[in-house]
């Protein structure tokens, strides 16, 4: 704080010489004439005083025959002195600083980041007329306005922001996340499928059905004629049947492989068969046949066949294993007909066997409550 | 110092730089050294420093002293400081 003020108030280096130096500064301290950063240097003394201080050494420098010289002046006030000499180098100094601080205070780049929908050369026109450009004062530049601006101008943004960093304005870009508009084509709802309706509600267009009414598939159930846009839609509730029928004997006839087996080789060049090895006939009366193929030459082919000797047996199936069959197999047709996410209210199933009883058909009814409105576009 | 004041300092408890005229030294690492109550310099070097105290002289020795500040009755001394000897008046002279 000391040294602040000093350097406020000016002071002078000097350079003291002599004998009776020590004695010199205790007369000086004795007199209060103020003395700092006393040092040794070389020969002599270096010390710092204030302008009073140094004029009023004269007395002490004479009484014990030392040499006081000032080295330099330091502070504010020589500073000042300088400067009112060397006029237009001050004013030269004062003018770039105002100069600097007035290229500062200015936008010198337009920065734009964020968006990948819209480009930085068409933010730039809507940001220039809401008053950012290059050459900006930036106390002007209203962040505010321009955001809004810029959101009002490009509806797919979701957000826009002004950020000032040092010279260089950055506009930052959220992009919305837009949901791809439906399709809102002319047409009517018709019946997906056939089925008894339990509730009938129209998003857009004219009720044609009501609940409790039996519909054909393909039946019209909501008209787009009357509808804005020509378009209907709604919810369609209705009960669905499923039936589907799976059978199955009870003598079920198994063929076995004997282990026998033969095999028959030959040659076919173009039409004709040429005997090569094994057996020209199936040597069984029952078999299967595996074949094997194999091209020599263009239009030349080997041909390699094996018989597996079969025994057919018959296998008896009881009575509920061959209904547990049938209505397995009725399940798996309904299943491929059936649609995901239905809801199922009644599965039924009914058996029926054949006037011999050796078949046996299962029925499988099964009842849904599903949507079944199904969108048709108006043929054009 | 007549006794006198010596028993009345101590009855109130007073410091004895107070009644009795003795420096106080404030010696901040071996940075710097301020002493209060001092009569003078006696000799100043970069290596050495005398002050004339009350009674006796208090010499400093080390590198690169310099009197940071010098008022009357107060002294600061800055650089790296060896030691603080003090010796009677007339061992100095």
């Amino acid at each position: 704080m000391n040294r602040l003020t000093n350097y406020c108030t000016g002071f002078l280096l000097l350079r003291l010489t002599g004998q009776n130096r020590a004695a010199f500064l205790s007369e000086c301290a004795r007199a209060g004439i103020p003395q700092w950063g006393v040092r040794q240097q070389g020969g002599h003394v270096l010390l710092c005083s204030s302008v009073q201080g140094f004029l009023s050494m004269r007395k002490p420098a004479r009484k014990y025959r030392c040499q006081v010289e000032v080295l330099s002046r330091r502070g504010v006030p020589f500073l000042l002195q300088k400067a009112r000499r060397r006029l237009f180098f001050s004013l030269g100094a004062i003018f770039f600083a105002g100069l600097l601080w007035l290229l500062t205070s200015m936008v010198w780049r337009v920065e734009v980041e964020g968006s990948h929908k819209v480009a930085a050369a068409d933010i730039l026109p809507v940001v220039r007329a809401a008053g950012l450009d290059v050459g900006t004062w930036r106390r002007e530049v209203d962040s505010e306005r321009i955001a809004t601006a810029i959101l009002r101008e490009f509806p797919e943004l979701a957000w826009a922001g002004v950020r000032l960093k040092g010279s260089v304005a950055i506009i930052q870009l959220v992009d919305r996340a837009v949901i791809p508009p439906i399709l809102r084509l002319p047409g009517d709802v018709v019946a997906a499928r056939a089925g008894v309706i339990t509730r009938i509600i129209a998003f857009s267009g004219e009720v044609r059905a009501a609940a409790g009414d039996t519909v054909a598939r393909g039946q019209l159930l909501l008209s787009g004629a009357t509808a804005q846009g020509g378009h209907a839609s709604g919810l369609v509730e209705a009960r669905v049947w499923y039936e589907a029928v799976g059978s199955m004997e009870t003598t079920q006839i198994v063929g076995n492989m004997t282990g026998r087996v033969a095999v028959r080789e030959y040659v076919r060049l173009g039409g004709r068969e040429v005997q090569v090895a094994g057996p020209s006939r199936p040597p069984f009366a029952l078999y299967e046949a595996t074949t094997l193929k194999r091209n020599l030459l263009p239009g030349v082919e080997h041909v390699s066949v094996t018989f597996h000797e079969i025994t057919r047996s018959h296998r008896s199936l009881s009575a509920s294993e061959a209904e547990a069959a049938a209505t397995l197999a009725a399940q798996e047709k309904l299943r491929v007909s059936l649609p995901s996410g239905v809801k199922i209210l009644d599965n039924r199933t009914d058996v029926r066997w054949s006037e011999d009883t050796t078949v046996v058909y299962v029925r499988v009814l099964v009842e849904t409550l599903e949507d079944i409105a199904q969108f048709v576009p108006q043929q054009q | 110092m007549p006794p006198l004041g010596r028993l009345f300092g101590s009855v109130l408890d007073l410091p004895q730089d107070v009644y009795m005229d003795l420096p106080r030294v404030t010696i901040v690492g071996c940075e710097e050294v301020s002493i209060e109550n001092t009569r003078g310099v006696l000799h100043f070097s970069d290596t050495e420093l005398v002050i004339e105290l009350a009674h006796r002289v208090l010499r400093i020795t080390g590198e690169n002293l310099s009197l940071r500040n010098i008022q009357s009755g107060e002294i600061a001394v800055t650089g790296r400081v060896f030691a603080l000897v003090f010796e009677s008046v007339s061992a100095h002279e």
